[in-house]
């Protein structure tokens, strides 16, 4: 037994001798969740340190002395063990690397690097714990009005407070190698929370045969039965109990999820967050549930018992006392005080007092006394009982060294310990309840905040519905799986009579209890840990008004903490209400939102893995050297040779012949006796004079008149049409055609063909050369014209294609379709009878420029809602619909064509020659005395001589001859550049070399 | 689409494994072995086999080589090697997974798919489980009678699954998606099933197993 000692102020002192790890630790086998057979050693700190198989981060360090695991965020007050659900940033710490994980919940690994966080120099002195004496200087809301002014000084101030807030700091550097994933999980019923009334749950549900997912927070099932000793019937004890069901569930059909907690609930879906790590292929994984049904057991936890001091190391929940010594076998003190308010806390004592615990008192700060089964229980074993007693101070600087307890009648007393067990009460965990829409309220008869009714198929059972005899805890679980299955369509109506008489016959909910406790001063009674807010805080906040819990939480920042408002989240309704001297049951607490518990950033982006589209020449390209760009998520040859400017391949295509990969256009049939109408409707030129080997290039206007799409319509047979669009555009169009056709009673059918087609483009003055020596068809250009539509067979009948001749880049130009099987095939055939005519593959950026030089549109650069058709220059396409309606946009066309004053798409050269050097930026304004227009495309053109464009410009400035006036951002505001309004194409005018 | 011709015909999928027995067929060089396939579960591409798009306003009167279409959507038949899904009202698809290439019917409903589609076929004890890992769709009812089928996403991009066999032990799954993304579906469900040794195989994993229902 340990030795009291008498301290300066009177206060007996323990002299610090620990037995941290229980020596008997073989008598604790049916509670004991570690393996002492198996040492595990990991650092901490600069120092080598063993746990055991089993222990959490946080019960390894608690065995192996340590007992400040961090400092606070605001005071810097040393912070021990409190809980051991994760409930505070007590014990978040840098664990390989990785800032404020969870010590307490976090399973020991081998090898693990753990650091404490908020610290400077080391745990136990740390230089700016002199913060904790500036109480008076950071008020509540201390940052909506302190450091404000002078407003000179503000920024320095800010600089600082930032510096000094936050948890844990972030290494730029750091690149984290843990595996994160995600799951998707089908289910009927999910069940959250895997004690005795979450796993009765799950057997009931998946007797009945439906699917059952089973998700529980630690890494065993069993829940608060676990490790308590307590009887459930005549000879079977509570972790007996929950043992026996955990074997029922694992050979039940249900599928179970350790280290499983739910983040998310919403109708029908669950998003959890497992962690992993061991023999887990994964370390941490989002779990995206679909269910029918859910069952809510996540019970209760402890309320914070509210005292000066309470957040000194030494000062923890009884679940966490009691768990460290029978789960982990270690002592969580040596000598205890119990101030509790509940049975629970009762049954703590006497355990840990049989396991050699030496326990000073227990004060239970109910109006009433405890189970009189358990009061019995410490008077045999020579503890005192202390009735309406309750702890109002914890002594000690650094750790617990004693405690003063009081009586509102008896007055004081003080106890030397070293372990003060503190906790006011149960508080159901709602959280999942709320994300779900259940409106929690008071309760008076259990003295909880509970849902007032629940959602359809959301169902709660065991202690979080204030039930505490274990029987009728279980009972309940049995009765919500029931539902929840019949939720699902089972048939469980005789099952659920049966379970509910059982019910029935059992204890209901525990009556709500009075209890006493001492706020007076409150100066450093914390409220929420995570914060450091205590109770003057919300006295503060309640004098400024704030005083119901939304509020409140946001002025002092209670339970906005990586706790989740797990501490101060019971507390706070009922504090404010006490300060403001109403009753607790006109307040709510805070809102729960998700996530109920914090996750990793990185597991939400977790298994999101996006999938490029590959052409079917994708590896050729490859090979002859393509820079790569994204585009509507395929792979796209952007340029070769190294260049970006891609002045070999503009070179080959005006010079020779250059191929291109469009595999990446879309490709539809548009077929059936009605398929001429919808091309009708959704184009604005005429596609009804198109006849069999006949093309024609056309745009999709929106019902403003704006360009949405261009696309090229080519005649296969009657009522047989092939429709391309430019690259990446084929979903978008062939939603747009089906959106504008549905309500129709047409006849015809659109076959997607984007993907079956291989797509290879022949550009240049060559191009028709090689494509009459590799074919015996007449492809002259009377034979095959511009806009015309074959079906050629190449090589020696070897290969068919469909042809179509367009003068997309001004040349003469083939697009060639084969299936998509083929093309690889095909584009090494192309590229071998063509390497005789000096043929260069060429990509993205030469296609931009090569079009550009042609005056064509580059939709969305060039098309934008201002500017309709008839704006871009392009009223050679509209076919005027005369009976008015039906062509989508031509409404609108007909309104604007007169209009003056509207923006016009025009060309331009830059004026200097100088500007050959100092490319011009896209974007850039074009300004006289206000701002007139922008830049939407320019290039240098190698085959022009000089920098190119077109912009959007005010109808004054768009005759040609009009000097701009350019500005670019980066640009001083008095610098300008200058271009001059030419007419379009750039390129052959006359259209010479693309028709001949 | 096309005649048999002497270009080689590609299926978009590429698996970095040596080929212990290739067959040629329509073109397409048909992997039947790899050398080292383990001992599953299996990736096996089976892009090469026949696809047909069936669309028509009338759906359920059309009688794909004698078989009856599924009343509903997201329902399927297999019946002498082809499977038959009815997507929605208006479209339906065809798969020959078994047997010689027939002849596409030269009719307007029909439209040859074959070229546009990847066609995977995922074989093994942990399919169900691999697959969780890929697509949030309900894809394991056991309640359901076989073959099913779903349409939705695989790793975000829009495909349909279709169940022929689901037992503790042994599962089949098949797996369409647009033909540009085959590749990088194919490298992705690999590295989804590298921590259950998923490797690639060829089509005779595919046609040896099943049940003579399959065929």
């Amino acid at each position: 037994m340990a030795i009291l000692l008498r301290n300066d102020n009177g206060f007996p002192k323990m002299k610090r001798r620990y037995r941290h790890r229980i020596a008997d630790i073989d008598s604790l086998r049916p509670t004991l969740r570690i393996d002492p057979s198996r040492r595990i050693s990991f650092r901490f700190g600069m120092r080598s340190v063993k746990g055991f198989h089993g222990d959490s981060v946080a019960t390894a360090l608690y065995g192996h002395g340590v007992r400040i695991f961090s400092r606070s965020i605001k005071f810097r007050r040393p912070r021990g063990l409190y809980s051991l659900n994760g409930e505070s940033a007590n014990c978040l710490m840098e664990i390989d690397g990785r800032p404020n994980e969870m010590a307490e919940t976090l399973l020991l690994e081998k090898g693990m690097r753990v650091r404490p966080q908020n610290v400077r120099f080391s745990l136990k002195r740390d230089p700016s714990g002199f913060m904790d004496r500036m109480d008076w200087a950071l008020p509540a809301g201390f940052y909506l009005s302190r450091f404000h002014k002078p407003s000179s000084l503000r920024p320095f101030f800010l600089k600082r407070i930032r510096r000094a807030a936050g948890i844990g700091r972030i290494d730029p550097d750091y690149r984290s190698e843990a595996v994160f994933d995600r799951q998707y999980i089908q289910t009927d019923v999910c069940v959250i929370g895997g004690g005795p009334a979450g796993m009765a749950a799950a057997m009931a549900a998946a007797e009945s045969g439906v699917r059952v997912v089973l998700l529980e927070s630690r890494p065993w099932l069993g829940g608060n039965f676990d490790h308590r000793t307590g009887e459930f019937e005549t000879g079977v004890n509570l972790h007996h109990r929950s043992r026996s069901l955990a074997d029922q569930v694992d050979t039940a059909s249900i599928r179970r999820f350790h280290q499983t907690v739910a983040i998310d609930l919403s109708e029908g879906a669950a998003v959890a967050f497992r962690m992993g790590g061991g023999e887990n292929l994964f370390d941490r994984r989002l779990l995206d549930i679909r269910y029918r049904s859910v069952v809510v057991a996540t019970g209760c936890t402890e309320r914070a018992l509210l005292f000066e001091h309470n957040d000194r190391p030494g000062v923890m929940q009884v679940d966490c006392a009691y768990r460290l010594a029978r789960s982990y076998g270690i002592f969580p003190g040596t000598a205890a005080v119990f101030s509790v308010g509940h049975d629970e806390g009762l049954e703590a004592a006497a355990g840990l007092h049989d396991l050699g615990m030496a326990v000073r008192a227990v004060a239970d700060c109910r109006a009433e006394p405890g189970d009189s089964k358990l009061v019995e229980a410490l008077s045999e074993r020579k503890i005192p009982y202390l009735s309406r007693w309750h702890a109002s101070e914890a002594k000690g600087k650094k750790r617990v060294e004693g405690v003063v307890l009081r009586d509102e009648k008896e007055g004081r007393q003080a106890f030397g310990c070293d372990l003060l067990v503190a906790s006011a009460g149960l508080s159901p965990v709602i959280g999942p309840l709320s994300v779900t829409g259940a409106e929690p309220a008071y309760d008076p008869e259990t003295g909880f905040y509970l849902p007032r009714s629940l959602p359809p198929g959301v169902h709660m059972a065991g202690r979080i519905t204030g039930l505490t005899h274990a029987g009728a805890v279980e009972a309940s679980g049995r009765s919500a799986g029931l539902r929840a299955a019949g939720d699902c369509g089972a048939s469980v109506e005789a099952a659920l009579q049966e379970s509910e008489a059982v019910l029935q016959t059992l204890p209901g909910p525990a009556g709500g209890k009075t209890i006493f406790l001492n706020i007076d001063k409150g100066k450093k009674t914390f409220v929420c840990f995570d914060m450091d807010v205590t109770v003057k805080h919300l006295r503060q906040s309640v004098d400024r008004g704030f005083d119901t819990p939304e509020p409140a939480k946001r002025f002092t920042g209670a339970g906005t903490g990586p706790g989740q408002g797990g501490i101060p989240g019971p507390n706070l309704p009922w504090l404010l209400a006490r300060l403001r001297e109403a009753s607790p049951e006109g307040t709510r607490p805070t809102t729960a939102r998700p996530p109920l518990v914090p996750a990793p950033l990185a597991v939400y982006g977790a298994g999101r893995i996006q999938l490029n589209r590959f052409s079917p020449v994708h590896s050729l390209l490859k090979e002859a050297g393509a820079a790569w760009d994204d585009s509507a998520g395929w792979r796209q040859a952007a340029y070769f040779d190294f260049d970006p400017a891609a002045r070999k391949e503009i070179e080959a295509v005006r010079g020779r012949i250059g191929i291109m990969d469009a595999a990446a256009q879309g490709k539809f049939r548009v077929f059936g006796p009605d398929a001429v109408q919808v091309l009708e409707r959704i184009f604005i030129g005429k596609s009804a004079d198109l006849t069999p080997g006949r093309a024609k290039h056309s745009f999709i206007c929106n019902e403003y008149g704006g360009v949405l799409y261009e696309a090229v319509t080519a005649c296969r047979g009657p009522e047989d049409y092939l429709v391309f669009t430019a690259p990446g555009m084929g979903k978008a169009v062939y939603r747009w055609m089906i959106d504008h056709s549905e309500n129709k009673d047409w006849d015809y059918r659109v076959a997607d063909l984007t993907e079956s087609l291989g797509a290879v483009r022949m550009a240049g003055p060559l191009a028709r050369e090689l494509l009459q020596g590799l074919t015996e068809s007449n492809v002259s250009n009377p034979a095959f014209p511009l806009m015309g539509f074959r079906r050629l067979r190449l090589m020696k009948e070897a290969l068919t294609v469909q042809a179509l001749r367009t003068g997309a880049v001004g040349e003469v130009t083939y697009d060639l379709y084969m299936p998509a099987s083929l093309m690889a095939a095909a584009w090494k055939a192309l590229t071998t009878a063509g390497e005789a005519f000096g043929m260069h593959p060429y990509g993205l950026k030469a296609d931009t420029l090569l079009r550009l030089e042609k005056g064509r549109l580059h939709i969305h650069r060039e098309s934008e809602n201002r500017v309709t058709l008839l704006d871009l220059g392009l009223e050679r396409h509209w076919r005027r619909n005369r009976s008015g309606a039906g062509k989508v946009g031509d409404a609108a066309l007909r309104h604007t064509a007169g209009q003056t004053g509207r923006m016009k798409r025009v060309g331009f050269r830059m004026e200097s020659a100088a500007d050959r050097d100092r490319p011009l930026q896209d974007g850039a304004i074009v300004v006289d005395d206000t701002i007139r227009g922008h830049v939407c495309l320019t290039r240098y053109s190698d085959t022009l001589g000089e920098q190119i464009g077109t912009a959007l410009v005010a109808e004054h400035l768009a005759e040609p001859g009009t000097r701009l006036n350019l500005f670019e951002h980066d640009m001083e505001p008095h610098q300008r550049r200058h271009a001059l309004v030419v007419p379009l194409p750039f390129y052959d005018p006359d259209h010479i070399r693309m028709k001949g | 689409m096309n005649p048999p011709a002497p270009f080689p015909r590609q299926t978009p999928i590429f698996f970095d494994e040596t080929p212990a027995e290739i067959e040629d067929r329509e073109g397409f060089r048909v992997v039947l072995r790899y050398e080292h396939e383990g001992g599953g579960p299996f990736l096996i591409d089976l892009s090469h086999r026949p696809k047909w798009a069936i669309r028509d306003p009338h759906l359920s009167r059309i009688r794909p080589h004698g078989m009856v279409l599924p009343e509903s959507p997201e329902a399927c038949a297999l019946e002498n090697g082809f499977l038959l899904l009815r997507l929605t009202e208006y479209h339906a698809q065809l798969w020959q997974l078994f047997g010689p290439s027939p002849e596409m019917p030269n009719a307007f409903p029909y439209t040859d798919t074959t070229d546009g589609n990847t066609l995977l076929a995922l074989m093994g004890q942990d399919i169900p489980a691999l697959l969780e890992k890929a697509a949030p769709v309900d894809l394991w009812k056991p309640e359901q009678p076989l073959p099913r089928m779903v349409q939705g996403p695989v790793f975000d991009i829009p495909s349909i699954l279709a169940v022929l066999e689901q037992s503790p032990t042994h599962s089949i799954a098949l797996l369409a998606c647009g033909r540009s993304y085959g590749q990088s579906m194919a490298e992705n469900l690999i590295k989804t099933g590298e921590g259950w040794k998923m490797r690639p195989a060829g089509e005779r994993v595919f046609t040896n197993y099943g049940s003579p229902a399959f065929r």
